[in-house]
């Protein structure tokens, strides 16, 4: 546990001694700054609805897919590249305290860029319109989940290789594919259902049983079910808190697969 | 040699790769376990964050979804509002959103949304001929099979305060009430029950009038109200129609003032003690609601109805004098603390709402049935008489008696008094369910159009709990929550605007101004200390 917090706290302050996360971190609260003025003045001074807008909004999603894949690149590829992970791997810490701790400083990272969020809360109720501040910070806390499910996503999908722009590329594909899940079982099981199926009631049948597997793994619908309309659902985080365990081991399977790769 | 050494290598990546995949498989599975263990309803929790509890379905929402028979349909068909409405009906459409999502996960698969796209043309247009809609609606539509209701986002689902635009006396439009859930459950119920709801008024006999909506005391505008519920209103004479219809849900039997035939008295009390469901409210005149048939109608069920009508003094406001003999000492104005905790007046209770009842006898529980419950429903206030025929309203202590709170209304709640079959479904239960009012004048047109009075939110409640539709009334207006910048100061928002566009990314760079300064420095002392160690090593 301590290892794990010793590799977190490494790599936050490496994080925040880069350029590259300032730059990061600018781009996005200009980006987001623009939009949430301008969703503040399309709901007419909506609260509620300009919060959860710019929380939650489709921009949100975009930097779901840029910013993991961004942070697991610097985390795992280019210290591979570098060498310094053999260095790290070598290290007294265990490979799952190493993959800990470098997902706790990346999701800490986007913690604190969503926490912009609770920023312009605080502003708003300081102007007189106060928001509902429990639905805000459980929202704020969804945020968190699906920016550590991400974060394990770009992580695995970085360990495949060492080229740091590759990997980048390797996570925003993986994470796109994760967020674009429905739309593209929804095309395919358009294709397939029919090959699969004779008559029409057992196409709806069988249609509705995918649908239902394809829904239990859509974390847009897992989130706008439950954070994103101030709901603390057990099931909900425990669906993100098993898929993230999930990834991070893999990711931990994945690193030490180097050493028998050889 | 070699060939052996690189064969068990292979061997042994072979393994550890199939002991990782068998390892990953294990974990997929134990999570997909997990995921689906949690979401079982009794471990599934869910906490509403939000101050106003916009994610809770009531109780009685929660009920009727639960038992739910047939599949209900809901098709979204929404549209911008114009405006000065457009932002507050995109609240409105999010907030349905959320509700029916809400609806969508208790009803376990009993109720379907399906989004139209009412902007593309050729999909609306098949859409909209297998609604048999016409238009171009803005709202909900909940369909069981062929049997469906239209919701509209405005009336409906929310009611909507224009405000006033002129700038001197500006008043920003507002969502008055947010009436969504409540609105979805009653079509749910429109079109889910079994058949229309029929309930038919006694006549010819000196009742008051069910259809009559010009008249002041006419029952017309009660009828009205009970047909936006979903109710069909029939007046009903036993020697003109017959016995009562099958489809009978209720009778009502408001003001008789003559006895009726002794088969149409058998007839009613027949059709109670089965199971049916009884409105009476008796004349106000005492020596005609002798002659009818009320008094004994309402003795046979355990309740009693006096002659003598409810009064209380009345102050008058110039010289502060306790006043008699005005038609205002018989205008009772009921609070909550003179309402009992019944179902019909509990949603009144909530909102700490108060009506009148205009010119009252006394309705009183005589005797409690063994296997049910008789209570009052409402009472006078604490200072009120009952004033004996002729009804002077002048108080006459020896003949009115002490002053204290009277019952002004009754219920009664007992099973069938003879065997009947048990429906299944959705069907009203087959209990005695009676309303007793003190007070035919609470029913009546100029009532209805009094604003004073505000009486019709009882009286439906009252028909919704004898036809076993207390959801209805059980579940208040939602609470709109609305939270804007104050408009009255245009300057607040630009100071949000100016924070989040200016204030917060320039703070950041100058946090990252000064680490990279910070670092710039750390880095020249390295490099001075290095330098400083090869010259003395050197």
């Amino acid at each position: 546990m301590i290892g794990t917090f010793v590799v977190a706290r490494r790599e936050l302050s490496g994080l925040f001694m880069a350029p590259f996360t300032w730059i990061v971190l600018l781009v996005v609260l200009f980006i987001n700054g623009l939009l949430f003025s301008s969703f503040l003045y399309q709901t007419q001074g909506n609260v509620t609805a300009t919060l959860s807008e710019s929380m939650t909004g489709p921009s949100f999603w975009l930097w779901m897919i840029f910013l993991p894949a961004l942070l697991s690149m610097r985390l795992v590829a280019e210290e591979s590249r570098s060498g310094t992970l053999e260095y790290l791997l070598t290290a007294p810490v265990s490979d799952a305290a190493v993959v800990l701790g470098k997902f706790l400083a990346a999701t800490g990272f986007l913690a604190l860029l969503w926490s912009s969020s609770l920023i312009y809360a605080v502003t708003l109720d300081y102007a007189g319109g106060p928001p509902d501040w429990p639905a805000v910070i459980g929202t704020w806390f969804g945020t968190i989940l699906v920016s550590g499910l991400f974060v394990s996503i770009g992580m695995l999908a970085s360990t495949s290789t060492s080229t740091p722009l590759l990997a980048a590329f390797l996570s925003m594909v993986s994470c796109l594919m994760w967020i674009a899940i429905p739309f593209l079982a929804a095309n395919i099981m358009a294709y397939l259902v029919p090959l699969l199926t004779s008559t029409a009631a057992e196409q709806a049948v069988l249609a509705e049983r995918m649908g239902s597997v394809v829904a239990s793994m859509d974390a847009l619908r897992h989130f706008s079910r439950s954070f994103q309309m101030g709901v603390l659902d057990t099931a909900e985080i425990v669906f993100f808190l098993t898929w993230i365990s999930f990834f991070l081991f893999l990711t931990a399977r994945s690193i030490e697969a180097r050493r028998w790769r050889g | 040699m070699s060939g052996s050494h690189s064969n068990v290598g292979w061997l042994s990546r072979m393994g550890i790769g199939a002991q990782v995949l068998v390892t990953a498989a294990l974990a997929l599975v134990a999570l997909l376990l997990v995921n689906w263990l949690v979401a079982r309803p009794g471990l599934r929790h869910r906490f509403d964050l939000t101050s106003a509890s916009s994610n809770t379905l009531s109780t009685a929402t929660l009920a009727l979804l639960d038992r739910l028979e047939s599949d209900i349909q809901v098709d979204i068909l929404y549209r911008d509002m114009n405006a000065p409405l457009t932002a507050l009906g995109q609240e409105v459409i999010v907030r349905t959103d959320k509700l029916l999502v809400l609806m969508e996960e208790a009803a376990g698969g009993r109720l379907a949304i399906q989004v139209v796209d009412t902007a593309d043309q050729e999909a609306w247009t098949i859409r909209q001929q297998e609604l048999r809609l016409r238009g171009y609606e803005n709202g909900l539509v909940i369909s069981n099979g062929e049997r469906r209701e239209f919701l509209a986002l405005s009336g409906d689902l929310a009611v909507f305060d224009i405000g006033n635009p002129v700038p001197e006396t500006f008043i920003p439009p507002r969502i008055q009430q947010f009436d969504a859930e409540r609105a979805i459950v009653g079509a749910i119920l429109d079109v889910t029950e079994g058949a229309e709801r029929h309930v038919y008024f006694t006549y010819g006999f000196g009742e008051l009038d069910a259809l009559d909506v010009v008249e002041n005391s006419g029952l017309g505008m009660l009828s009205d109200e009970l047909e936006g519920d979903g109710l069909r209103v029939h007046r009903w004479n036993f020697l003109e129609d017959g016995p009562l219809p099958d489809d009978c849900a209720a009778v009502a039997v408001v003001g008789p003032q003559v006895g009726w035939p002794e088969d149409m008295y058998a007839e009613v009390v027949e059709y109670v003690e089965a199971g049916g469901r009884l409105l009476v409210a008796a004349e106000t005149v005492p020596e005609m609601l002798r002659k009818s048939d009320v008094p004994d109608l309402l003795a046979h069920f355990g309740l009693e109805v006096s002659e003598g009508r409810i009064m209380h003094p009345l102050l008058d406001r110039r010289t502060g004098l306790v006043v008699q003999g005005q038609q205002e000492c018989e205008v009772h104005v009921v609070t909550g603390d003179l309402m009992s905790r019944h179902p019909i007046l509990s949603a009144l209770r909530g909102v700490g709402g108060s009506f009148s009842v205009p010119i009252a006898h006394r309705v009183q529980v005589g005797v409690q049935p063994p296997d049910g419950v008789a209570q009052v429903l409402l009472r006078s206030s604490p200072d009120s008489w009952l004033d004996a025929p002729p009804c002077d309203r002048r108080y006459d202590a020896q003949l009115d008696g002490t002053f204290k709170s009277f019952p002004l209304a009754a219920t009664v709640q007992r099973p069938p008094m003879v065997d009947v079959e048990a429906p299944t479904g959705l069907g009203t239960v087959p209990e005695v369910r009676i309303v007793a009012l003190g007070s035919e004048s609470m029913l009546t047109n100029a009532a209805l159009q009094n604003p004073t009075f505000r009486s019709s939110d009882v009286l439906r409640g009252a028909f919704n709990w004898l036809l076993d539709r207390e959801h209805r009334i059980i579940m208040e207006p939602g609470d709109p929550d609305l939270r804007f910048l104050p408009r009255e100061r245009p300057e607040s928002a630009v100071f949000v605007i100016r924070v989040a566009q200016y204030y917060l990314p320039l703070a950041a760079l100058l946090v990252s101004l000064l680490v990279w300064l910070l670092r710039t420095r750390g880095s020249r002392r390295v490099a001075l200390k290095t330098s400083r160690i090869e010259e003395s090593a050197g």
